[in-house]
């Protein structure tokens, strides 16, 4: 008698058609179901599978990447704070690299995370050689393999290289990252434009202002502001900010950003082209910010200006021209006399809050503005007075 | 007749177990969607290394009311305090505590009376006074301790902390959760990035029970030990990753939970705040931000994020899990009611055109359908015309489908480096799927639909307390 074994895919196949024999005279719902209930067991257990797998090598790049760690770390860092100048050669033998040691991906990669906390850790020591950290990201090869990872097909790697390399900080050729500047992706655009913000010698920032279209959303700020205070420290160029405002009045959030920035950067340079641009602006929004910026700033000569534009301001505008003329303290009666005008026509509990608080901070003369008004205040007002003398809270924060 | 009835319910079950699977598969793809490219765009270290020194991180207040927590007050506060954010501060609700919550608060926080300028911009129960530090700790100083008249619901309490809050943001909480440490980080981002603005950000949660918490961090993650949590813990994971990160992708979130949420202070006062009445008050107030955004024309978004960000203690008891859900029935029952003029109107964009009827049809009648369908079985199985092969291959797709959800759900996590830091942790969830639908579903029909006639019958219900087992700590 002849045995014929079945193949794996004959298996299937019967298996299959049993299936499709058992349920044939069922109603449609029914075969569905049947077909339904396989596919679910099959992926069901392909998920098993693959989350097993996806576990095992888990496990595996922890032991290795700890492994990395216990054993260049301590010794990265002695290179990194030694003193003496060191070329990649020496550093490679100072580390015990492997002689046969080249820029392999996998190997490479678990360098990244040991060279970022490495990196954290000791960027503000006075110790810091920054030459021999660039010269250890060359014997590590890591120019080579995030060169390697920008030109990866999977953006995901992509935009990883490029916070990476800013995070290693790491050499790499302007042109590298520049490459990605008009990407279609708009976030790998994002990334590679702050890149080239952040660690270009020439004006970088040009790209900003020509994509006069692009959003400037709070995170782009975030970002733009922490490339600005990281070229500062660096004694590298930031741009005009004013002449972003004036340029480039099309794109509304970017001129808020400019003046915000000048008052975040202390900038006092450009106060009176802020002032003149006040004069001039009909935008409700930008003037505001102009008004804060100019109030941070401590800026007395805009004064006048101030005390000008209250008479004809909105509700929201008064609070805020206010506010800024508590800032400058310039001592003028006059804005004390403002001052108190306007708590007595305002009904807004923060505004008045923060006239109060404006008065109590300004001098003598302003103190006792205050305590004038705190006598002739009506019964429900006297809160406020009380709030703003209390110690203990923080009226400035009163919303 | 029985011809007649029998093929009216094959026809009606059909078509609805086919929408509800449909809607699923709908959702899968959208939050599958998202996930990815979250997977690909976002990076949270990188995230909070640029917020942390930026001028531009908008401040935080953080809500928690208490009631009667003498036991656990310190530690909790002291937990919300030491959270990881440049600009934040936590305002702690005293809603009229019998204990000694607000001596110990007094005493440790070295707190004092100030005379606060409280405007009640959304209507409470009386508002006694305000407490503030006078120790020079910084952390301390985050502190506002606001005591009230107990006002029975923690809406109520709620309510009063907004009125205080002196940030643009505010996150409401409950006083016993566990935030994580970055997690004002994490509900921020997505805000910061959002071309529209947004008025609420939802953030996932998960179980308390079985984690190891050490000085009110979580120090360990596991999964729930005993069964009703961990049923729950795996219906969290269902809701987060699927369901409400599909409803954000059109921008439809029905509900952002009361245990842990961000809201736009300005418009939540606008809103009206929560409502003291309602059982369903997180639900009801986002039913009312949406509304006052939509009536004045204002585009808005509300944002799902899939990272843990809080994890509360869930009922340990049936007893307690009973009050629960029928509170929760009860209070769907009651925002249906209350909200009906939304349905189907496309002022209110994706919100009353899909979700709320997707809420209303496989949701809030879910539990009736389904006890009618137990019904009719029993009917067939006593006039013998069940045919019993079909049922079981029937029975078994449905229980199939439940389980690739739940594999799905474990992916989905897994992705986000999510729960459990030993993989192995994710059998809990296999089993608790396995039996699901055995134990914990037809319990849950049973509350839910207790809770729609006791609405009905207009019986008079209360919130009762949360019983706590408490959690482990760590040495």
């Amino acid at each position: 008698m002849e045995y014929y074994s079945l193949t794996a895919l004959e298996y299937i196949k019967y298996y299959i058609m049993g299936i499709y024999y058992t349920w044939i005279d069922y109603p449609p719902v029914v075969r569905m179901c049947s077909l339904f209930l396989n596919i679910a067991v099959i992926y069901i257990l392909i998920s098993l599978l693959k989350n097993y797998i996806r576990a095992v090598k888990e496990a595996r790049h922890n032991r290795k990447q700890k492994h990395y760690t216990e054993l260049y770390e301590d010794k990265m860092e002695k290179v990194a704070l030694s003193p003496n100048k060191m070329d990649p050669n020496e550093i490679a033998q100072a580390i015990e690299l492997p002689v046969n040691y080249k820029m392999n991906v996998k190997k490479t990669s678990l360098f990244v995370p040991i060279l970022r906390d490495l990196y954290h850790k000791i960027e503000d020591d006075e110790n810091f050689n920054r030459s021999n950290w660039r010269n250890l990201t060359i014997a590590l090869r890591m120019p080579t393999y995030f060169e390697k990872q920008m030109q990866s097909r999977v953006l995901k790697k992509r935009l990883a290289a490029l916070k990476n390399i800013t995070d290693d900080n790491t050499d790499l050729k302007e042109a590298v990252a520049s490459r990605y500047l008009y990407a279609r992706d708009e976030k790998l655009r994002m990334s590679s434009r702050l890149h080239v913000a952040r660690y270009g010698t020439s004006y970088p920032f040009k790209i900003f202002t020509e994509d006069t279209k692009g959003y400037v959303s709070e995170e782009l700020m975030v970002k733009l502001h922490n490339v600005f205070v990281y070229r500062l420290k660096n004694n590298l160029s930031i741009p005009n900010l004013v002449r972003w405002c004036n340029l480039y009045p099309i794109n509304e959030k970017l001129r808020l950003f400019a003046v915000n920035e000048i008052r975040l950067l202390q900038s006092k340079k450009d106060c009176p082209e802020l002032l003149d641009l006040l004069k001039d602006s009909k935008d409700e929004i930008f003037s505001l910010a102009i008004i804060k910026c100019l109030g941070e700033l401590r800026y007395k000569k805009a004064e006048p200006e101030l005390l000008r534009r209250y008479n004809y301001a909105a509700a929201a505008e008064r609070g805020v021209i206010a506010e800024a003329l508590g800032n400058i303290k310039s001592g003028n009666p006059e804005v004390i006399d403002f001052l108190v005008k306007d708590f007595k026509e305002t009904t807004r509990a923060a505004t008045k809050v923060r006239l109060l608080r404006n008065l109590y901070d300004y001098g003598a003369a302003g103190k006792a503005a205050y305590e004038l008004l705190k006598k002739e205040a009506k019964e429900d007002d006297i809160r406020f007075f009380d709030h703003v003398e209390c110690e203990y809270i923080d009226s400035r924060k009163y919303a | 007749m029985h011809n007649a009835i029998s093929t009216f319910f094959d026809y009606f079950i059909l078509f609805y177990s086919g929408g509800i699977i449909l809607s699923y598969l709908i959702m899968i793809r959208f939050s599958f969607k998202r996930h990815k490219k979250r997977k690909i765009f976002h990076d949270p270290e990188y995230t909070i290394e640029i917020l942390r020194d930026s001028p531009y991180t908008p401040g935080i207040s953080i809500v928690a009311p208490a009631y009667n927590e003498e036991k656990t007050i310190i530690t909790n506060v002291q937990s919300l305090l030491n959270l990881d954010y440049p600009d934040f501060e936590v305002v702690i609700v005293n809603d009229g505590s019998k204990d000694k919550t607000l001596e110990l608060l007094i005493e440790h926080f070295d707190l004092v009376k100030v005379p606060y300028a409280y405007i009640e911009k959304i209507k409470t129960k009386p508002f006694r006074c305000v407490y503030a530090t006078k120790s020079d700790n910084p952390l301390f100083k985050k502190l506002k301790v606001v005591d009230k008249e107990n006002g029975g619901t923690k809406a109520d309490a709620s309510n009063a902390g907004i009125n205080v809050v002196s940030n643009k943001y505010f996150i409401c909480t409950d006083v016993d959760c566990v935030i994580e440490k970055f997690a004002l980080y994490r509900c921020i981002w997505p805000l910061m990035q959002s071309q529209t603005r947004v008025i609420a950000v939802s953030a996932s949660m998960r179980m308390l029970n079985g984690c190891i918490v050490k000085e009110g961090q979580m120090e360990k993650v596991l999964p729930p030990h005993s069964l009703i949590p961990l049923f729950q813990d795996l219906e969290y994971a269902r809701s987060y990753l699927i369901g409400k990160s599909a409803f954000a992708a059109i921008n439809g979130m029905i509900n952002v939970s009361g245990g842990f949420g961000l809201f736009d202070t300005d418009v939540a006062i606008k809103a009206g705040g929560y409502d003291g009445d309602s059982f369903a008050e997180d639900m009801d107030m986002i039913a009312r931000m949406i509304r006052y955004m939509c009536d004045s024309g204002e585009p808005y978004r509300i944002v799902q994020i899939p990272d843990i960000c809080c994890w509360t203690e869930g009922p340990p008891t049936l007893k307690v899990l009973a009050r629960q859900r029928m509170r929760w029935g009860r209070g769907l029952f009651q925002f249906f009611t209350i909200h009906r003029d939304m349905l189907f109107k496309r002022r209110y964009h994706t919100y009353g055109m899909i979700s709320l009827p997707y809420v209303m049809i496989f949701e809030l009648s879910a539990p009736v359908i389904e006890l009618s369908g137990y019904l009719f079985i029993l009917y067939l199985m006593l006039s013998g015309s069940l045919n019993w092969e079909t049922m079981f291959l029937i029975f078994f797709t449905l229980f199939a489908f439940a389980q690739v959800l739940t594999m799905l759900v474990i992916n989905f996590d897994m992705k986000f480096k999510g729960s459990f830091e030993k993989k192995s942790n994710y059998l809990w969830f296999i089993l608790a799927s396995t039996l699901e639908p055995f134990i914990y579903h037809p319990i849950i029909v049973y509350f839910a639909l207790r809770g729609y006639l006791k609405h009905i019958t207009g019986k008079k219900m209360v919130w009762g307390a949360m019983t706590r087992k408490g959690v482990k700590t760590s040495q």
